[in-house]
C-alpha cells in the first residue's frame, strides 16, 4: 500500500466522525427550550381550566393538547420539561404566579388546574380592609391558604362551593386513607413522605376550622 | 401468688405495674425509687450499658445515647455504637431486661408480663416488641393495645361502676391512639380503634424548639445552635410543661456570642404551632366515630391517658370532638395499671392468690378484629381488586363466607391470597398481602366454577382462611397465627391442601 493513502484514510474517518457528531448531538437544554417558551400562545378563548393546563403542557411537550390525559400524573406528563418552565408558562396562562413543591408534582393535570384556579381566584379577590372575617365557605378558607397547602387542597379535591363541614369531613377521610398507608411503607423515605403528608393534611384541616375564641 | 407485670414501654417513659396479693394493681418503683423511668439507653463503653434516668441525663452531650427508639421498632433503622450497630429491638430488649431484673430482685421470677403497644403498631413493630421481650428474658409474654389497657384501669378506678360506651384518648410521647369501648364494670368490650403511628409529645417539643429558635433568630439575627446557646430536648419538654400551667413563659437563654437573650413564649403561640398536630388527633377521633357508626351523643364518658393530654389545647380538642369534658386521672400510669390487670386476666388461675383470682374473675374482655382482612379477586371489568371478608371491629370469634368464581375456561390454578388493611381498601396496591398460596384446579372445566372462601378469626389469635372448590369439594386451608405479638400481627403457620 502506498504511504500517501494512510493520511488520506485518516482524514476521511475524521470527516465522518465530525459529520456524525454534528448530525446526532443534542442541542444544549436552554437553547432547545427557549424558543418554545417564548413562542407559547394562549389557550383558545372559552377553554376550561383543565383544557388550559393541557394546552400549556401540549405546547411544552409537543403533544396535542387533547391527548394530554386530565387524570395523568403531572410529573409523568411533564417528562423532560422542567417544572419551573411549566409553572412559569401556566402562571402566564392563568395570569398569576404559580409555585409548587417537588412532592406535589404527583398531582394530576386536573388537580393542578383546580390549584391554578384557586390561586388565581385568591389573588383577585379584594381583601376586606380592617378586621378579619371568619371563613364561611371552603372558598373563603382556600383564599387564605399559602401555596403548598392550596396545592394539597386541590390534590385532595376540595371544592370552593362546599361548606366548611363538608370540606372537613372530606379532609378527615383523606387523612384516614393516608394514615393507613404508613403500614405499607417499607423504607424510611416512604414513611417520612407519608408522615409529611399527614402533617400537611393536619395543617390543612386546621385551616378549615371555624374561628375559636 | 403469681408475679404478674404490666409494662408500658413508652416512647419517652417506661412504667411498670404489678398485681398485688389482694388483686389490686400497683406501680413498681424503679431502681432509683421512682414510678416513672425515662425510656433511654446509653452505651458508656462497648460492654457497659446504662438505662433510664442516668442515660437520659447523658442525652444532650452523650454520643451513644438512644431515646425515642420505640418509634423505629420494626423498621430497618440502626445506629452505630462502639463499632457495631444497634437496632431499636436491641435497645428495647436492654430496657426490658433492666425492668425484669429489677422486678425479679424485688418480687421473684416473673410468671407473666403484659407489654402494651400502640393500637396502630405495624406487624413488624409488634413482632419486634415481642422479640425484645423474649431477649430480655421474659418467659410468658402477652401484648395489649395501650388504649384498651387504659380503659381497664379507668374501669377499675371509678367509684361508680362503668356502664355504657366510652372513648379512650391515649396521647403519649410518641404515638396516639383512640378507642371506643363498651364497659360494664370490669367487663370491657373494644368497639373500634384508630391510631397515628408517629404523633406524640415529642412532636410538640420539636414545634416548640422551632418556635424558640425563631424567636432567638429574631432577637439576635443568629441561628440557635448547640455550642452557642443550649436548648435541648429536655428544655423543650420543661417549657411545654410550664406552658401547660401558664399563659406565657419568659425564657432566659444564654448565648456565648450574644450573652443573655430573653425570649417570651406565649401559650397561644405554642398552640398555633401545634394546631396541625392536634388536628391530626381530632381527625383520628372523628374517624373512630365514623367507622364504628357511633354518634358522639351516645358516649357515656371520655377518658384521657398519656402525658400529652396535660396540654390544655389537647384537652380542649377532645372536648370539642367528643362534645363533653374528658376525665383526666393518672394519665401517665393508667396504661401500665391496665396492663397489669390484663396480666391477671390472662394468667393461669391455678397460680393466682385468692385475691388475684377474685380480681381476674371480675375481668371480662371482648376483643375485635384489628384490621380488615380480605382476598384479591377480579372485578367485572377484569381488574384486580381487594375484597374485604372480615371487617375491622367485628367481634371475635368471627367467621365470614363469600363465594367467588373462576374466571377462565380450563383454569388450572387459583391464587389464594389473604390481605390486610387498616381501612376498607379496594385498591390491591394499598393492602398488605400476608399470605399467597396457589391451589391447583382440575382441568377441562368451564369458567364460573364457584369457590367458597371462609375466613374465621378465633379468640386465640388464629385465623383460618379456607378456599373451597365447590365442584370437587376440596379445600385449601391457610392458617395464620399472631404468635403472641398481639392482635393484628398474623403470620402463615400452616397450609393444608385437602
Amino acid at each position: 500500500m502506498r504511504a500517501w493513502l494512510i493520511p488520506l484514510a485518516l482524514a476521511g474517518v475524521l470527516v465522518l466522525v465530525v459529520s456524525a457528531w454534528l448530525a446526532f448531538r443534542r442541542p444544549p437544554a436552554r437553547a432547545r427550550r427557549a424558543p418554545r417558551r417564548a413562542g407559547l400562545t394562549a389557550a383558545p378563548a372559552g377553554s376550561g381550566d383543565a383544557d388550559r393546563v393541557a394546552w400549556v403542557l401540549g405546547k411544552l411537550t409537543g403533544a396535542p393538547p387533547r391527548r394530554i390525559p386530565r387524570d395523568g400524573v403531572l410529573r409523568d406528563v411533564l417528562g423532560k420539561v422542567a417544572a419551573e418552565d411549566f409553572l412559569a408558562a401556566a402562571g402566564r396562562e392563568f395570569g398569576t404566579e404559580l409555585t409548587l413543591e417537588e412532592d406535589r408534582l404527583g398531582m394530576t393535570v386536573a388537580q393542578f388546574a383546580a390549584y391554578a384556579a384557586h390561586v388565581r381566584r385568591g389573588r383577585r379577590k379584594p381583601r376586606a380592609g380592617g378586621r378579619k372575617r371568619s371563613p364561611r365557605t371552603t372558598g373563603d378558607a382556600l383564599d387564605r391558604l399559602d401555596a403548598p397547602l392550596l396545592a394539597l387542597a386541590s390534590e385532595l379535591g376540595l371544592r370552593r362551593d362546599w361548606d366548611l363541614d363538608q370540606a372537613r369531613r372530606h379532609v378527615t377521610k383523606e387523612y384516614l386513607r393516608w394514615n393507613a398507608r404508613i403500614h405499607l411503607a417499607a423504607r424510611e423515605e416512604e414513611r417520612a413522605s407519608v408522615q409529611a403528608r399527614l402533617e400537611a393534611i393536619g395543617r390543612l384541616r386546621e385551616a378549615l376550622a371555624p374561628a375559636r375564641r | 401468688m403469681a408475679h404478674l407485670l404490666g409494662i408500658d414501654l413508652g416512647t419517652t417513659t417506661t412504667i411498670v405495674a404489678r398485681i398485688g396479693a389482694d388483686g389490686a394493681p400497683e406501680l413498681v418503683r424503679d431502681w432509683e425509687g421512682e414510678p416513672i423511668t425515662p425510656t433511654a439507653v446509653a452505651f458508656e463503653t462497648a460492654n457497659h450499658v446504662v438505662v433510664g434516668r442516668e442515660a437520659r441525663a447523658m442525652a444532650d452531650d452523650g454520643e451513644h445515647v438512644f431515646l425515642e427508639f420505640k418509634r423505629d421498632l420494626g423498621t430497618g433503622v440502626s445506629h452505630p455504637a462502639f463499632g457495631r450497630r444497634v437496632t431499636p429491638l436491641d435497645l428495647s430488649a436492654l430496657m426490658l431486661r433492666k425492668v425484669r431484673e429489677h422486678a425479679e430482685a424485688a418480687h421473684g421470677p416473673v410468671d407473666l408480663a403484659v407489654i402494651t403497644i400502640p393500637a396502630n403498631f405495624t406487624n413488624a413493630a409488634r413482632e419486634a416488641t415481642l422479640e425484645a421481650a423474649r431477649r430480655a428474658g421474659f418467659g410468658a409474654v402477652h401484648m395489649i393495645n395501650e388504649p384498651t389497657a387504659a380503659a381497664l384501669a379507668y374501669a377499675r378506678g371509678q367509684r361508680q361502676p362503668l356502664d355504657g360506651l366510652y372513648a379512650v384518648f391515649d396521647f403519649g410521647g410518641g404515638t396516639f391512639d383512640v378507642s371506643l369501648v363498651r364497659a360494664k364494670g370490669l367487663a370491657v368490650e373494644v368497639v373500634f380503634t384508630e391510631g397515628v403511628q408517629r404523633l406524640g409529645g415529642k412532636d410538640f417539643d420539636a414545634k416548640l424548639t422551632a418556635l424558640v429558635a425563631g424567636k432567638f433568630r429574631a432577637a439576635t439575627g443568629d441561628e440557635l445552635r448547640p455550642g452557642d446557646c443550649e436548648f435541648g430536648k429536655a428544655d423543650a419538654e420543661a417549657l411545654k410543661h410550664r406552658l401547660s400551667a401558664r399563659e406565657s413563659v419568659r425564657l432566659p437563654l444564654r448565648s456565648s456570642r450574644h450573652g443573655r437573650v430573653a425570649v417570651t413564649v406565649a401559650r397561644a403561640e405554642f398552640e398555633a404551632a401545634i394546631a396541625g398536630l392536634v388536628a391530626q388527633a381530632e381527625m383520628a377521633c372523628e374517624g373512630v366515630l365514623l367507622r364504628a357508626g357511633v354518634d358522639r351523643s351516645e358516649l357515656a364518658g371520655v377518658f384521657l391517658a398519656g402525658g400529652t393530654c396535660r396540654v390544655p389545647a389537647v384537652r380542649a380538642a377532645v372536648a370539642r370532638v367528643f362534645g363533653r369534658e374528658p376525665l383526666l386521672r393518672d394519665p401517665d400510669t393508667a396504661v401500665a395499671l391496665g396492663a397489669a390487670l390484663y396480666a391477671a386476666h390472662k394468667a393461669d388461675p391455678a397460680k393466682l392468690s385468692p385475691g388475684q383470682r377474685r380480681q381476674a374473675a371480675a375481668i371480662a374482655f371482648q376483643d375485635i378484629a384489628p384490621h380488615y382482612y380480605g382476598t384479591l379477586s377480579v372485578d367485572d371489568d377484569g381488574l384486580l381488586e381487594n375484597s374485604v371478608i372480615i371487617a375491622k371491629g367485628e367481634k371475635l370469634p368471627v367467621s365470614r363466607t363469600r363465594t367467588y368464581y373462576t374466571v377462565e375456561d380450563d383454569q388450572r390454578v387459583l391464587t389464594c391470597e389473604v390481605t390486610q388493611s387498616a381501612i376498607p381498601e379496594s385498591d390491591p396496591t394499598l393492602v398488605l398481602r400476608i399470605a399467597e398460596v396457589e391451589m391447583p384446579l382440575p382441568a377441562g372445566r368451564p369458567a364460573d366454577q364457584p369457590i367458597e372462601v371462609t375466613f374465621a378469626y378465633d379468640l386465640n389469635g388464629i385465623m383460618r382462611a379456607e378456599f373451597r372448590d365447590l365442584g370437587t369439594g376440596k379445600p385449601l386451608v391457610i392458617e395464620l397465627r399472631d404468635n403472641g405479638a398481639g392482635r393484628g400481627s398474623l403470620n402463615v403457620a400452616k397450609v393444608e391442601l385437602g
